[in-house]
């Protein structure tokens, strides 16, 4: 695996793992209001998400 | 190989970590140390301790300082606990600011719709320098109404009517306790769970 190769893998999984976290803290604030956001805020993971997002169609693009 | 092998394990704490993380917020929601910590001191808002209320008896929040508190010009004034689960037992620390001849009463709502409520003196007042007190008092909250998450109080200032006076608060601390879950009671406590469970079907 080239260094490339993993960078790229590398960050779609964590874009993959992010976003599958991301709906499961959704779906729990939404079933038990309070769940996550009592202690963490989901708008700071939600940015996280997208920032991953770009990172990986810019790596994908080049 | 050994860089599938380096990957693979980069791949397992990437998943390991949400895991955890939701793991350690499913124990903080059911509580199962058995207590709950929280306190409100008027610079940002907690999810715990919900803002004061009505808005024409207090004022916008000030500050003064470092400190940032909210005046009290009538009474009573109502502010709600929103916790994960019901809860035995809630202390409270109050620091507030107010001339020697005011009566500074807390209380719980057994039921608001009912108007019927538990209203305590603060059995603690511990001086804190500059005109500021704080107060503690405690509540069984067993015989409570919880809905909608919240346990719902109010600060009554029995004397402030038409005086002129202000009451200020910098801070509502808060300690609610319930009985921890341990290997002992978590069988009886899966047991009644699924018991309620059934019955509401």
């Amino acid at each position: 695996m080239t260094s490339n190769n993993f960078l790229k893998s590398l960050i779609g999984d964590i874009f993959t793992i992010s976003v599958v976290s991301l709906v499961v803290f959704f779906t729990a604030e939404i079933i038990k209001p309070g769940f996550i956001t009592n202690y963490f805020n989901l708008n700071l993971f939600l940015l996280w998400c997208i920032l991953i997002g770009i990172i990986q169609v810019l790596i994908t693009k080049d | 190989m050994r860089s599938s092998t380096f990957y693979k394990i980069i791949l397992l704490i990437l998943i390991l970590l949400p895991v955890v993380f939701f793991i350690f917020l499913v124990c903080q929601n059911f509580v199962i140390h058995g207590f709950l910590e929280a306190s409100y001191n008027f610079k940002k808002p907690s999810p715990f301790i919900l803002p004061l209320a009505p808005k024409d008896r207090i004022s916008e929040i000030e500050s003064e300082g470092r400190d940032y508190y909210q005046s009290l010009f009538d009474s009573p004034v109502y502010f709600d606990v929103r916790l994960p689960r019901q809860f035995a037992r809630i202390n409270f620390w109050v620091e507030c600011r107010a001339a020697a001849e005011e009566t500074i009463q807390l209380a719980a709502f057994y039921n608001k719709d009912d108007w019927h409520y538990q209203v305590k003196d603060f059995n603690q007042v511990e001086n804190l320098g500059d005109g500021w007190q704080r107060g503690e008092v405690e509540f069984d909250l067993t015989d409570k109404k919880f809905a909608w998450q919240k346990y719902q109080f109010m600060i009554s200032l029995p004397q402030i009517r038409d005086s002129g006076r202000r009451v200020d608060i910098r801070e509502i601390r808060v300690l609610a306790l319930r009985e921890p879950l341990t290997p002992e009671n978590f069988w009886l406590k899966l047991g009644r769970w699924w018991r309620r469970i059934f019955n509401k079907l």
